[in-house]
């Protein structure tokens, strides 16, 4: 066998020998339905207590006309507790 | 050298000497669902927090509930504007906080009233108050 065939068949044997190491099974997936929502704190609709009083005289007891006032949560999210504070505006005419 | 002017001390002076009306305006009935919120701070005045049937009561910054009465032992609309009221659910069963289940309701029910006291320096005065609600996210979520 001459050097040049015996060059060939070596140069076709490393080929196959890197070929067959070169190939690797893989597969992929890929899951795109994934969505991350922040959940809610959310207080029942906002209605007025509406104290609508006039003339009052000491002694005298108000009650608002949309008395109880539904605090509940309507969102997702437990509350631990629930904060109430008040705000008066005065007016003083004497 | 760095001199600095001494402050100078003056008594805080209302301009007008009349008390305001939110002094007399006092919580005549204050439920929260069916807890009393009123008994529990006029009844707890020396603590600082109260629980019952599930649920309790404090103020935010630690201070005693009795900070909301005023000398006649009534919750005024005047005081408790210097407090953030808390209401929050209590187990029942080892007193671990436990948050109010979503999308459940309670009702907050109050009832106001001119305290009988009230003198005439009030004649003619008014008072517009705001109640502000706010729900806050239990801990452990």
């Amino acid at each position: 066998m001459s050097v040049i065939r015996r060059l060939f068949l070596l140069i076709i044997l490393i080929i196959l020998a890197s070929g067959a190491t070169a190939a690797y099974f893989s597969d992929q997936e890929t899951s795109s339905n994934n969505k991350v929502t922040a959940g809610t704190l959310e207080i029942g609709t906002p209605v007025d207590i509406d104290f609508n009083v006039s003339g009052a005289v000491p002694g005298d007891v108000f009650t608002g006309d949309q008395n109880p006032y539904d605090i509940g949560n309507e969102g997702s999210v437990d509350a631990d507790h629930v904060e109430i504070t008040v705000t008066n505006t005065v007016t003083d005419v004497r | 050298m760095l001199r600095l002017p001494l402050p100078i001390l003056l008594p805080m002076l209302d301009s007008n000497a009349d008390p305001d009306i939110d002094e007399e305006i006092i919580v005549d009935k204050l439920l929260y669902g069916s807890f009393d919120v009123k008994a529990a701070i006029t009844g707890n005045s020396g603590a600082t927090s109260y629980e019952s049937g599930g649920y309790g009561i404090r103020l935010e910054n630690g201070s005693l509930l009795g900070l909301l009465l005023d000398a006649g032992g009534n919750i005024t609309l005047n005081r408790w504007e210097s407090y953030v009221l808390e209401i929050y659910d209590v187990a029942s069963v080892d007193l671990v906080p436990d948050g109010l289940a979503g999308t459940t309701s309670a009702n907050f029910d109050v009832d106001l009233k001119l305290d009988e006291t009230a003198g005439n320096e009030y004649q003619g005065d008014s008072l517009n108050i705001t109640f502000s609600f706010t729900l806050n996210q239990h801990s452990s979520q």
